[in-house]
């Protein structure tokens, strides 16, 4: 049988680098001391599940999303896998979906601040459902929180990104 | 500060089910109690407030979250489906965002 879309060898080994990178990320960021936020993360992982839906758009924020949560899942058990899961597919559907807006307006900066706070209230979501009405005390301090972690990822991804983006490996 | 303070009722829950409901007034020696066996979670109820003191979960939001002293205040720790909640029976605060 022929497939009508023809297999994309580079972006299979680029999603799947991006993949392995959220995993050593989300390693990395385990090492680094606690935010004075309580359930506050920087989101390193975060710059890798940006980099490839920027790149690649939804198939490369889902693979990035499910290795991530994966990891989450093995490492840390299944309540910080659907945490991991819940805010990372928001975060990286609102991403995706102002990156396509209009990425020129809202800047990197921009897209990460989205990304960061629609990651606190997917997980907040999913908490509330599996707990009570007490997660919601959480809310304001991680929207604050993700205002900070969303910017300096978004530096980070403004200064990596355009580089990646005119390498000749892409 | 606004008034009603002195009517705090704190409430441990784990799920849905309250486990344990005390106005703090009632409290006059710090309790202890083990909300969730499987991760070990202990509370500490005192006249003042409370704070989940121990968690063997990975996150230790809960812990982190430190003693919570005011209305609408919350300590959760997700993996033991555990909540530490203040509510104040006439307060004027519905949440407590500081």
């Amino acid at each position: 049988m022929i497939s009508k879309k023809k297999f994309n060898a580079k972006k299979f080994a680029q999603i799947s680098m991006l993949s392995a990178l959220t995993v050593v990320l989300s390693f990395l960021e385990g090492m680094l001391p606690e935010l004075p936020v309580p359930g506050a993360k920087l989101g390193l992982a975060n710059l890798a599940v940006m980099t490839a839906t920027d790149l690649y758009g939804i198939s490369g924020g889902i693979s990035t999303t499910f290795v991530k949560a994966f990891f989450a899942v093995i490492t840390r058990g299944p309540v910080a896998g659907l945490m991991s899961f819940s805010g990372s597919m928001l975060s990286m559907l609102m991403m995706w979906f102002f990156m396509n807006y209009d990425k020129n307006k809202l800047g990197y900066v921009g897209i990460g601040v989205i990304g960061a706070v629609s990651h606190n209230m997917g997980q907040l979501g999913a908490a509330f459902l599996m707990m009570n009405s007490a997660v919601l005390f959480y809310v304001p301090f991680l929207i604050i929180a993700a205002v900070f972690t969303g910017a300096f990822t978004g530096i980070v991804n403004s200064l990596l990104l355009p580089i990646i983006k005119k390498s000749e490996y892409r | 500060m606004s008034g009603g303070e002195e009517n705090l009722r704190v409430v441990v829950r784990k799920d849905s089910d309250i486990i344990y409901s005390k106005s703090l007034s009632d409290i006059k020696s710090p309790i202890e109690i083990c909300a969730d066996e499987e991760y070990n979670v202990k509370v500490l109820l005192m006249s003042d407030g409370a704070e989940i003191v121990h968690s063997e979960c990975v996150d230790r939001i809960c812990v982190n979250t430190g003693k919570i002293t005011h209305s609408g205040q919350a300590a959760v720790c997700l993996p033991a489906h555990v909540s530490v909640e203040l509510r104040g029976d006439n307060s004027e605060i519905d949440v407590m965002v500081g």
